[in-house]
């Protein structure tokens, strides 16, 4: 451990507060999955904040030296162990002991702020533990952004249900509940939290990574539709095939070009079988991932995007793209009963379709590219309207007002 | 001389499209329509299953189907008189043959060829006696199969036809009445007019139907394995090829809706042609209030809550299935609760619960905001009841090919909420409170609507939904049935016209 904490330890930590903005999840590249905690990093810093970078130790090390991510968490926060306890155990366990190591190397006090981004549920009850076991005036303030569901079908109730309770009922009871501010970046969360546990306070968080662009008005050159969630059924990769067919043979064909992001995590025959079907003189394939310059390059580029996800997470969760492309003006196409389709109902800017549905999907794409003109003609506004709510500076003043609350209370 | 039995069409229905057993909503549809089409003089219907090849024949065995139906209960259970003991028991063959014919049934121990061998046996005693003892000559050692044979070459044929024989001629044709009174038959596919499935996984949709002149009816209620994601244990793959074969067999193809109709060009527009709609009908008498002036009133009160009754009730007809949407009727609980804060609200879940129930959870939130009771399966004939007890039926399905429960509560005089989408547009015309199924608060905002209806809007508001849903009977169903017969399937052929069957051709001596 003593080589770890050298390692993580700046040179002069008590220069200011920190603000440390950790997440798990970062292994890879993957579109705009750094670019959560990235977009904080200067209004930290405007905020009279140190910014520290919190990662994984999995992600590939030239990422984390691009980034200047220091390693610190070891599991992977997805990972399954066996039976549902042992998981939570396990989860439990090891937060307590990476974050241990991170208040060591840091020397973290109460002026300073650790946010931690992507937190699954089964890891809760550890960083309450890991709090409770530093010193009173030691406790900095800790903001968990919960970002997922506890129901991973809207019609049923999962295990997930079972970790969550128990984590907030550890927050709960914990002595140190006021240094905790419990985050979720969407009101179907917090209302599920809500209902798991009513004596906690959740607050909505915008969300940070979302830049007003404006889109690219050009009528002239060809539709630019694009799909952005790799291959991956839950986000409805396999809707893709009707919809190209059912557009390429529209009137909108001849000018019209699809951008498929098709990068397989996992691939197996049946998207193979898939892939081969999306060949066609109009789809482009992006067969690899997406580094974060790519990626802003094919937003860029995009007018229509299309969000085909089934329902079973997101009709709660939020989707980073959809943030991004709501936050430049694109026109969006999502599944009904999820966030997304609420967030196109309170802003417009696009079309809503039945989840899982292959002919609806096709048929409201075609509604929106008859109507482009029109949601082109509206897209600075939408986009201004989003980003007057979903901007790092009010993430990070909602944060204050939580941290002040929590110092008056000390 | 053709005698008026002749110029019936003769139209079968697959047993597997009346048997409830595999699809209940499928079953009820071809019960009722095909109870009405029985009733049309112009036709008769028989009821067939298990179809055999036999030397370039396909052969059924037939039953009137007035009289299969009425042997058969709604369920579809088999009743004891349909099994092999009971046709033996009820046969009125005298004492010794027919318990001889149940002991070797017994012995045969297959149910089907049993049956069949019995069916010979029963007419026939004397060829009954030489087939009993040469089945036990034989000593049962193969099959019933077999013994029939045995049977039919020991000289039968003088007392009844049988039923494998090619038809050469007109005169020559035994026609439908060869179907027995209480007992099944035989009969070949040439001597069928028309054959209507309703079922697209039914096995007649293998078989080489197009080399015979029987004219094929199909329907389509939905596709919905094909338009909503998450349906449990279907495969999306089998039913596209069972719909494609019916597609490539059938003459035409009725559809449930004009949302169904439009789904099946969708994915096969070959189809298109051929396809149009009949709408399902439910059964008004069973639905409608009783009209008598006493049970009026009872039913009046009882429906219509007092400015003072703050006590709402909420039906809402569910299956486990996830289409069927329970956890949306049920998260719209407490957006009620909080549109209606002056009302105690009482939800009616009617369907079975699955153990364990996935809802459970939605269940006991539910339950803070209103009072949740569970009637579980409820009985067709007290539905009705339950129904008009309630002050809205919710039925909040992500999809439907046919939407008979909502015409089902229209009449028995409920407001109801339904989802906009799919048929249920189509069905539920100007007449119901339409939501969006993935939005409870939505699903929630319609019931409130329907709630607030004061006793003049709703007296208003149900007697034209009851006129609406009026129009859909399965009378009304059977009419365009026969209309389509005659018109797409061209069924309607005098019996003069009755085509000779297609025999090999004749061998060629010329070369």
């Amino acid at each position: 451990m003593g080589m770890v904490v050298s390692l993580l330890r700046t040179s002069d930590p008590r220069a200011m507060p920190r603000f440390f903005l950790a997440d798990p999840t970062l292994t890879s590249v993957a579109g705009h999955m750094w670019g959560y905690l990235r977009s904080l990093v200067r209004p930290v810093e405007q905020l009279g904040f140190q910014p520290v970078l919190l990662g994984s130790w999995r992600a590939e090390a030239a990422l984390r030296e691009k980034y200047g991510v220091a390693p610190v968490f070891e599991c992977w926060f997805d990972a399954r162990y066996g039976a549902h306890q042992e998981t939570f155990r396990y989860h439990r366990q090891s937060i307590r002991s990476d974050l241990r190591i991170v208040s060591r190397a840091y020397d973290i006090d109460n002026r300073d702020v650790l946010l931690i981004n992507t937190l699954r549920q089964w890891s809760l009850a550890g960083v309450v533990d890991w709090l409770e076991a530093l010193p009173e005036a030691r406790r900095p303030l800790v903001v968990l952004v919960l970002h997922f569901t506890a129901f991973s079908y809207p019609e049923r109730a999962s295990d997930i249900l079972e970790f969550y309770q128990q984590g907030f009922d550890r927050i709960e009871r914990s002595p140190a509940r006021s240094r905790i501010l419990l985050m979720a970046d969407t009101q179907e969360l917090v209302d599920e939290f809500q209902q798991i546990n009513d004596r906690l306070t959740y607050v909505l968080a915008p969300i940070p990574h979302t830049q007003l662009r404006l889109p690219a008005a050009a009528a002239q050159r060809p539709v630019n539709l694009g799909y952005v969630g790799g291959v991956r059924e839950n986000k409805g990769f396999h809707l893709l095939p009707h919809l190209v067919r059912r557009v390429t043979a529209s009137e909108h064909a001849a000018n019209m070009h699809f951008h498929v992001h098709s990068y397989a995590w996992d691939p197996w025959i049946f998207y193979r079988k898939t892939l081969a079907q999306l060949v066609h003189p109009h789809v482009t394939l992006y067969p690899e991932p997406l580094d974060d310059s790519e990626y802003e390059r094919l937003m860029a580029r995009l007018d229509v995007l299309v969000f085909p996800y089934l329902r079973q997470d997101y009709h709660a969760q939020t989707s980073g793209p959809f943030s991004e492309a709501m936050g430049q003006g694109k026109i969006v196409v999502a599944p009904r009963g999820t966030w997304l389709a609420k967030q196109i109902g309170k802003y417009g800017g696009g079309a809503v379709f039945n989840p899982g549905d292959a002919v609806d999907l096709a048929n409201q794409v075609l509604a929106v590219l008859s109507a482009r003109d029109t949601y082109v003609a509206q897209g600075p506004e939408r986009a201004k309207r989003w980003c007057e709510f979903h901007n790092p500076e009010h993430f990070l003043r909602l944060v204050m007002d939580h941290a002040a609350g929590a110092s008056l209370a000390a | 001389m053709q005698n008026e039995s002749q110029k019936q069409a003769t139209i079968a229905v697959p047993i597997s499209s009346l048997d409830a057993a595999k699809s209940p909503t499928v079953a009820s549809t071809a019960r009722a329509v095909m109870e009405q089409l029985g009733r049309n003089t112009s036709f008769k219907v028989l009821a067939i299953s298990d179809p055999v090849f036999h030397y370039g024949e396909v052969i059924f065995q037939a039953w009137d189907l007035a009289l299969w139906l009425s042997g058969h209960t709604r369920s579809g259970a088999q009743p004891s008189s349909a099994s092999p003991e009971g046709l033996v028991e009820s046969s009125g063959v005298e004492g010794g043959w027919g318990e001889v014919s149940k002991r070797l049934l017994g012995r045969v121990g297959l149910r089907r060829p049993a049956k069949r061998i019995y069916e010979v046996i029963r007419p026939a005693a004397s060829a009954a006696k030489r087939a009993a003892k040469t089945i036990a000559d034989l000593g049962l050692r193969r099959s019933a199969q077999r013994a029939w044979r045995v049977v039919r070459g020991g000289g039968t044929k003088a007392h009844f036809p049988p039923p494998f024989r090619v038809r050469r001629h007109p005169d020559e044709h035994p026609g439908p009445e060869r179907c027995a009174e209480h007992t099944s038959t035989f009969i070949s596919m040439r001597d069928l007019d028309g054959l209507i499935s309703f079922n697209c996984y039914d096995a007649i949709w293998d078989w080489p139907t197009e080399f015979y002149e029987c004219r094929l009816i199909g329907f389509f209620h939905d596709a919905i394995p094909l338009r909503v994601a998450d349906i449990p244990d279907t495969d999306r793959g089998l039913f596209f090829c069972s719909v494609a074969k019916m597609v490539s067999r059938a003459h035409c193809i009725a559809c449930d809706s004009a949302s169904a109709q439009s789904d099946l060009h969708t994915f096969f527009s070959c189809a298109q042609p051929r396809t149009c709609i009949v709408y399902p009908g439910h059964d008004l008498g069973r639905f409608a209030p009783d009209e008598s002036p006493q049970s009026h009133s009872e039913t009046t009160s009882r429906r219509v809550p007092s400015k003072n009754d703050q006590q709402r009730t909420i039906a809402v007809l569910l299956e486990s299935e996830p289409r069927k949407n329970r956890a949306g009727a049920l998260r719209a609980c407490r957006h009620l609760a909080a549109l209606r804060p002056d009302e105690r609200i009482t939800l009616m879940l009617i369907g079975r619960t699955p153990a364990p129930d996935p809802y459970a959870w939605l269940e006991r939130e539910a339950s803070r905001y209103v009072e949740v009771i569970r009637l579980g399966d409820v009985a067709c004939d007290r539905l009705g009841d339950v129904l008009r007890s309630c002050d809205v039926f919710v039925y909040p399905s992500l999809w439907e090919g046919s939407a008979t429960p909502i015409l089902e509560a229209m009449t028995a005089g409920v407001p109801v909420v339904c989802a906009e989408n799919s048929a249920l547009t189509e069905l539920g015309g100007a007449h119901v409170f339409y939501c969006d199924p993935y939005d409870p608060a939505s699903i929630a905002a319609a019931a409130s609507r329907a709630l607030s209806l004061d006793d003049q809007q709703r007296e208003r508001w149900l007697s034209e939904a009851r006129h609406w849903a009026g129009q859909f009977t399965w009378e009304r169903t059977a009419e365009h049935l026969v209309k389509l017969i005659h018109e797409r399937a061209a069924l309607a052929r005098p019996a003069t016209s009755w085509a000779p069957p297609r025999s090999a051709p004749a061998p060629s001596h010329a070369a």
